[in-house]
């Protein structure tokens, strides 16, 4: 309980920090913030596997505490989204900005994502929770750079791109004969995944609406 | 003795000396130029730097040994560090910058609950109480250093500037807890033995509970800034409506 309450404390406030200093300084572009903050949760994401491989003797990974999540896959196609100017390279940012809240959603249903019994400083859960807010504060940042907006058929894309994970799961739990039972609990896990991509995609469609609905309200008492 | 008597008497003497350093290096040095400003500051760290030398003799003299939580590595000797690089660099530079910020947010915040917070339970051996005394004694002039260089101008406070010095103060605070972690104690930061911060690294664990630590560094340079900002605006106000 007190894990779920540190992980959604930090993706709360990990945002609102940085997106305070954007707010101070004003900066004219957000690329060079996506890079920096791209190549940071890389960074994480490496130093998460290096400190849990550390755990263990002969340094040989074990395949059933890879810590492999979602996460993992978000900080591949982030970059994409960033450098890839073409429709790919758009599909790609906005499945990170649908998807951007299942590392959450992982973490809630599986805690040994970012637990480990070797852990004495709770350094792989914190880089998990940071890893968490840094996807969050990056699809915002996604969101305030792009000029169109995300279309419904996005989401047909997050979906796949779910399920492609979904497989990919099966298949390292599987082979790695790990403890995951793939039992009801697991489907609602996957299910979860999946809904979680209309949800944000409902929240960003209502927030652009009440925003752009502000804009013009403000344009036409200008006018009068 | 009562222990208000035994922390009592430590107080009153870094208040004592702490008022009279601000006394005389207000009066000679407020509307100085800034290299003859930094006077004091230079001071205060040689003087400084002597004690912490004499206390590291005085542990070794006692127990005969060295412990590493004696070395100066911890969060609050940051002071030992930072006020050389301040008053050898050149005065905008980006390091004099992040010193000064460094120098001036801890200390105001530990300054201030160490002349206030007395603990419950206290060791009425002499070594115990020169160790005290050596304690409050640096911890109080931290905080006269903090009011010297905010009322002579050497620190400037402009609120926007929080972010800056709250960025660099945790900055600082995650170099203290990866080299905690790295000597395996906790003498760079509090740890999950101590009594002031071990309830919450026992609950959340060790960084996820420094990240928290960050957190409440923002919050507390937004105020600290924030009320900087309207003492300042009230008593500007209050001088232009003199001169009206």
């Amino acid at each position: 309980m007190i894990d779920v309450l540190c992980l959604f404390l930090i993706v709360i406030f990990v945002p609102i920090i940085v997106l305070v200093g954007i707010k101070i300084y004003n900066p004219n572009s957000y690329k060079k913030l996506l890079v920096a903050f791209a190549i940071t949760m890389l960074g994480i994401e490496l130093l998460r596997f290096f400190v849990n491989a550390s755990f263990y003797e002969s340094a040989i990974v074990p395949s059933n505490d890879l810590k492999l999540s979602f996460v993992t896959f978000l900080c591949v196609i982030v970059f994409f989204g960033i450098f890839n100017k073409s429709k790919f390279g758009e599909t790609c940012k906005n499945i990170f900005i649908l998807t951007s809240l299942n590392p959450i959603i992982v973490a809630l249903f599986n805690s040994k994502v970012y637990l480990s019994p070797f852990d004495n400083y709770g350094l792989i859960k914190a880089l998990y929770f940071l890893e968490c807010g840094f996807v969050v504060l990056l699809a915002i940042l996604f969101v305030l750079d792009k000029k169109e907006e995300i279309k419904p058929l996005q989401m047909l894309y997050s979906i796949i791109f779910v399920l492609g994970y979904a497989v990919v799961n099966f298949m390292a739990n599987y082979f790695w004969k790990t403890d995951i039972k793939f039992n009801w609990l697991w489907f609602l896990q996957m299910s979860v995944l999946i809904i979680s991509t209309t949800f944000v995609y409902l929240i960003y469609y209502l927030l652009r609406k009440w925003l752009l609905k502000d804009k013009t309200n403000k344009v036409k008492n200008i006018d009068e | 003795m009562n222990r208000w008597i035994y922390y009592g008497v430590a107080n009153g003497i870094g208040v004592l000396f702490g008022t009279i350093f601000l006394i005389i290096s207000l009066k000679k040095y407020k509307n100085s130029s800034y290299n003859e400003k930094l006077k004091p500051l230079k001071f205060l760290y040689v003087l400084f730097i002597l004690l912490e030398i004499l206390k590291i003799f005085y542990h070794i003299t006692y127990n005969q040994s060295l412990s590493p939580k004696v070395l100066s590595f911890a969060f609050c000797s940051n002071f030992l560090y930072v006020y050389p690089i301040i008053c050898h660099t050149k005065e905008n530079s980006m390091a004099s910058r992040i010193c000064k910020v460094i120098a001036v947010v801890p200390s105001l915040v530990i300054g201030t609950l160490y002349l206030f917070l007395i603990p419950k339970t206290y060791n009425l051996s002499t070594f115990s109480f020169v160790l005290n005394l050596h304690s409050r004694l640096y911890h109080i002039t931290m905080l006269t250093g903090a009011i010297y260089m905010i009322v002579v101008k050497l620190c400037n406070f402009k609120f926007k500037d929080f972010y800056f010095s709250a960025i660099s103060v945790c900055a600082y605070f995650i170099f203290c807890t990866v080299m905690s972690m790295a000597l395996n104690t906790n003498i760079a930061n509090y740890g999950p033995s101590s009594k002031q911060l071990g309830f919450l690294y026992n609950k959340v664990g060790y960084v996820v509970g420094n990240i928290f630590v960050c957190f409440v560094v923002f919050v507390i340079a937004m105020v600290i800034y924030g009320a900087i900002y309207i003492i300042k605006k009230h008593y500007n106000n209050k001088y232009s409506k003199k001169n009206d």
